[in-house]
């Protein structure tokens, strides 16, 4: 073999083959599948924290309010002077 | 008067038909419009490079590596190679990584029916079994040769950009090829193989 020879080799195998055009679309097929899944598990995500957080939200929200207590203060007035002092 | 819009700010579809690899670079970080794009334009290439140097039947897995590859490192080309550089280098890590049978199973080279790409048509049959036959001549030669030798006859570039995606010298560059096609004309003598 020659290097005449050699050069037809590679030239044949430069020539773009129908299993060559086609890798684009094979790999986009696979591409696109796994971006949905990316989007689907950040939108799952996504509305599991915005959950949470309404939760959170609507428990702070809504307790009652807890009945303040009595200081220590109050409590000697309380004990030296009675009720109603 | 105020100043054109950066044009890497415009969406792709209300841009020029012919963007730079650069431009759709820039915007497949955000646009998976623009790196279709990308991918449409270099697949081929990478497929038949790929296939060259590792078999058809294994080309697919290689184009998956390498365009999965560039989509998680959009982020962090900066553009100061060129992307044909940054994708070629790219391109011979996986195919490295295919040869080295790391990351996803290699079909061997010598099973030559299992090689065939599924989308081959019959007339295609012949340019696949020399694809297969110049893989594993390929495969005789040191990396650095096989690199230097893939990238000029397959790929199609030149020295300088061959200089650039292996970071060897100029002169290296000639000397691994003339060396890789007297070690390929070597092989495929003894291997009666003629095109």
């Amino acid at each position: 073999m020659n290097d005449h020879d050699l050069d037809a080799v590679f030239a044949q195998a430069r020539a773009l083959a129908p299993a060559d055009n086609g890798a684009a679309e094979r790999f986009l097929v696979g591409h696109r599948q796994r971006r949905a899944q990316q989007r689907t598990r950040r939108t799952g995500w996504v509305g599991a924290l915005l959950a949470s957080a309404a939760a959170v939200a609507g428990l702070t929200v809504l307790r009652p309010t807890p009945e303040l207590p009595a200081s220590a203060a109050y409590g000697a007035y309380q004990s030296a002077w009675g009720d109603g002092w | 008067m105020s100043d054109p819009p950066d044009p890497n700010s415009i969406p792709l579809h209300t841009r020029d038909l012919h963007p730079t690899d650069l431009q759709l670079a820039r915007l497949a970080v955000r646009d998976d419009a623009a790196f279709e794009a990308l991918v449409n334009r270099h697949a081929a290439g990478v497929h038949r490079l790929a296939a060259a140097m590792v078999g058809p039947g294994a080309a697919d897995d290689v184009v998956q590596d390498v365009f999965i590859a560039v989509h998680r490192g959009l982020k962090g080309f900066r553009g100061e190679a060129a992307f044909s550089t940054w994708l070629h280098r790219i391109t011979l890590n996986a195919c490295h990584k295919a040869l080295r049978g790391k990351g996803h199973p290699t079909v061997p080279l010598s099973d030559t029916p299992g090689l065939a790409a599924p989308h081959d048509p019959v007339h295609a049959g012949e340019q696949a079994d020399l694809r297969v036959r110049l893989a594993q001549a390929l495969h005789s030669l040191p990396a650095d040769q096989r690199e230097a030798v893939s990238l000029r006859e397959l790929s199609g570039l030149d020295y300088a950009e061959i200089a650039e995606v292996t970071g060897a010298e100029l002169g290296t560059v000639k000397s691994r090829i003339n060396r890789g096609r007297a070690a390929l004309r070597a092989y495929l003598t003894k291997m009666e193989i003629t095109p």
